[in-house]
């Protein structure tokens, strides 16, 4: 059989240590912290006071603009404080809400809908009402993307989780495939497209056997090629398809929308079961920490909590490690535990810093038979780092996806990923948000 | 508990610059050997000069520098050395392969900032500077000998290598010398480059490794392998055949270790992969430059510096 994939890429190793452990129930955590910034776009503004009672599921930030998301409180108790908090994935002080739990759930559900009567604008409507995001990591606001500029006919379902060591949509896919599914006819129905893929990655057999059985006749399921990035947008529609997103664009210039598995799950949960998105599946893994698994959690528990509770602990005699929201490839390490999970974080890897030192660059090229987009990444590093920005950007700086197969593959350490994301930023700010 | 916060990625490729020297190294040896058989004793102990004075005289450098404390040796030099070394007749003395090694290492390649800086390959730049400036030592060749570690007899001849046959008397001449010879070496020439067989061994571990991309050496050599064909066809008695060609010279030496502007494929090689669909073009294009002028009749390419192929 001939496995699809993209040109360029690499392959670290797998490490998926949680592939047979089931999603378990995390329990209740006392305190959770909810920022107000969980998607891409501008951040939520806060709708509630300190000391006001809030129940499960229960609006606390509304969005501000088009691109924004609500965000819901994840337990029922009291607000503590409305406070400004380092978020790690921005880079910068985020307001986030304190809620310090009092008792079990006491729902508050969203407006119920039939969905197989509803019209494509209830049903996006419900979708922005829960406030779900991408939930691959990029969170980008589901409603905007579900209601795309140009007409689509293909729907992607994102099933590759080409990082190492996280292997929650692998689990959800064997565990929750029938809920899944529904998803996606909601999925379906909302963006009105005929055809479905699913891409996995081929190191998930036993899910590719499952859903081709399962799932025939409903959705194509297209076993991909083992490859880092594979669950990366772009690189997913050139193995399904064939067809390249032109630079600058969205997949939806060439009428494909591509969508996390986890988030066709977080979709049935909003109009079936009545739940905004406040809950969702993670992977605890990593050498570091004592007991690694797949979990149900609240979105807002501090990452302190989920390693002592569900990871039980660091191992003892490490003096220094590295917890990642994500995966080791582009997983963002966070400078404080008490860092709450986002909606977006797939996973939290706790490892231990691998010995690097840079030193110059041979010219070796292997970073540029890496690079999935075709970039140089070499003679990137160098504009970015000699802050020759527009010749950068000639080059194709703004393509650069920030999957790190260049930093990964390089033998001299040299860190392209750390200055070409410096220099995207310095460009942006320097052009005002203009390309 | 520290937290750490460098940058993604978190995990690293085993791979390091130390390894790819390394490999080059490996892939060389082969060649020494051939060079010990056919030049005799004196061939290693000129290799062996060449790898441990470049390492010295990094070490040297770095210390003058004060980079010594983030050095870390990688082995660079050592195949700069070794490819001088390679690059030099069995005539050179020792002291004159040392010179040109120090002109190497010190002025062209950390001169201009060192690993990976440098504007020319270190190993070339070295020996146009051997020779110009000991012409009689750099351009004298001894036909070989057949014998491992054996020594040179005092009244040697000097022989001419096919290349320079093949100018000076045409094809017909140049018959004399059998492809089979050539092949396994038998000629005079520069120490390294007379075995295409282990040369070939040497490309073949490189190409396992994955430290050379197969489409650079065979766009080079398929090249030389047309355009000496046109000639071929235009005048058999005056301009050699193609397979004669890629058998000559240090043809094979310079499409494996050195690609491009005469750039050691290993200490440089990244600088032919502009773009990963232009590579092919690209090498095409120099290589027909360098072809067309080497074809040239004034031009007497059997001394010519500038391309890895006399």
């Amino acid at each position: 059989m001939t496995l699809l994939s993209f040109k360029g890429g690499v392959h670290p190793p797998e490490k998926k240590l949680t592939k047979n452990a089931e999603i378990k129930t995390a329990p209740l955590p006392q305190k959770v912290v909810v920022f107000m910034l969980q998607h891409a776009g501008a951040p939520a503004k806060p709708i509630v006071q300190v000391g006001q009672q809030v129940k499960t599921g229960q609006v606390i930030g509304e969005p501000q603009g088009t691109i924004s998301a609500y965000v819901h409180s994840p337990v029922t108790g009291t607000v503590t404080s409305v406070s400004k908090i380092n978020s790690p994935v921005h880079g910068m002080a985020v307001e986030a809400i304190t809620i310090e739990r009092t008792s079990d759930d006491d729902w508050e559900l969203l407006p119920a809908v039939d969905y197989e009567r509803a019209s494509r604008e209830e049903l996006l409507d419900i979708v922005k009402k829960a406030g779900i995001v991408g939930l691959g990591g990029a969170m980008f606001p589901t409603h905007v993307k579900l209601a795309p500029p140009k007409p689509v006919d293909t729907l992607i379902i994102n099933g590759a989780e080409c990082e190492p060591y996280l292997t929650i949509d692998h689990r959800v896919m064997i565990e929750r495939n029938d809920e899944v599914l529904l998803g996606i006819e909601i999925t379906k129905k909302i963006l009105g497209v005929k055809s479905v893929y699913i891409g996995i990655e081929y190191n998930k057999k036993d899910a590719i056997d499952l859903l081709e059985k399962k799932w025939a006749g409903k959705v194509q399921v297209v076993p991909l090629r083992t490859k880092y990035p594979q669950g990366a947008e772009k690189q997913l529609i050139k193995a399904i398809t064939g067809k390249e997103v032109p630079s600058g664009g969205l997949p939806s210039d060439i009428g494909i929308v591509v969508q996390n598995v986890s988030t066709m799950l977080a979709i049935k949960q909003a109009i079936i079961d009545r739940k905004p998105l406040i809950e969702r599946g993670m992977t605890l893994s990593g050498e570091c920490v004592k007991e690694n698994g797949n979990w149900w959690v609240r979105i807002g528990t501090p990452i302190s909590w989920v390693i002592e509770n569900l990871g039980k602990g660091f191992v003892e005699g490490i003096e220094e490690v590295k917890v990642l929201m994500g995966g080791p490839m582009m997983g963002i390490p966070v400078s404080s535990l008490d860092t709450p999970l986002l909606k977006g974080n797939n996973g939290i890897t706790v490892i231990q810093e691998q010995e690097r030192i840079s030193t110059n660059c041979i010219r070796c090229s292997y970073c540029v038979f890496a690079c999935p987009m075709n970039l140089q990444p070499y003679l990137l590093d160098l504009l970015s780092r000699k802050k020759k920005y527009d010749e950068a950007v000639a080059i194709g700086l703004l393509d650069c996806i920030e999957c790190g197969s260049c930093s990964y593959s390089c033998p001299a350490n040299v860190e392209h990923v750390k200055s070409i994301k410096l220099a995207k930023k310095v460009y942006k700010a320097l052009r005002g948000g203009k390309k | 508990m520290k937290l750490l916060t460098t940058s993604a990625p978190h995990v690293r490729t085993q791979d390091s610059t130390r390894k790819i020297m390394i490999d080059v190294l490996i892939a060389l040896i082969p060649a020494v050997i051939a060079a010990t058989y056919f030049f005799g004793f004196y061939a290693l102990i000129l290799a062996i000069v060449g790898v441990v004075s470049a390492e010295l005289v990094e070490l040297f450098i770095m210390r003058v520098l004060k980079k010594d404390k983030e050095f870390v040796p990688n082995g660079s030099a050592a195949v700069t050395g070794l490819l001088l070394a390679l690059n030099v007749s069995v005539a050179t003395p020792w002291w004159v392969l040392l010179i040109g090694v120090v002109f190497a290492i010190a002025i062209v390649k950390h001169v201009f900032g060192g690993l990976g800086q440098n504007t020319f390959n270190p190993a070339l730049a070295g020996r146009v500077f051997l020779l110009v400036s000991f012409p009689s030592a750099m351009t004298t060749w001894y036909s070989p000998i057949n014998k491992f570690f054996g020594m040179y007899p005092a009244d040697i001849q000097t022989t001419a290598t096919p290349l320079a046959v093949l100018k000076l008397q045409g094809f017909e001449a140049a018959k004399s010398f059998s492809y089979i010879d050539l092949f396994f070496g038998n000629r005079g020439g520069s120490l390294g480059e007379t075995s295409i067989i282990l040369l070939l061994l040497g490309f073949a571990y490189l190409a396992v490794r994955g430290r050379i991309k197969v489409m650079v050496p065979a766009t080079y050599i398929g090249s030389v392998l047309l355009f000496s064909w046109i000639f071929y066809m235009v005048d058999p008695s005056k301009y050699g055949s193609p397979l004669f060609h890629i058998l000559t010279g240090g043809l094979m030496l310079g499409a494996i270790h050195g690609n491009r502007h005469g750039n050691f494929s290993n200490d440089d090689k990244g600088s032919s992969y502009l773009w990963r669909r232009l590579r092919i073009i690209n090498d095409g294009n120099k290589i027909f430059r360098r072809i067309s002028r080497r074809r040239l009749p004034f031009h007497n390419y059997n001394e010519c510096p500038c391309t890895v192929d006399r």
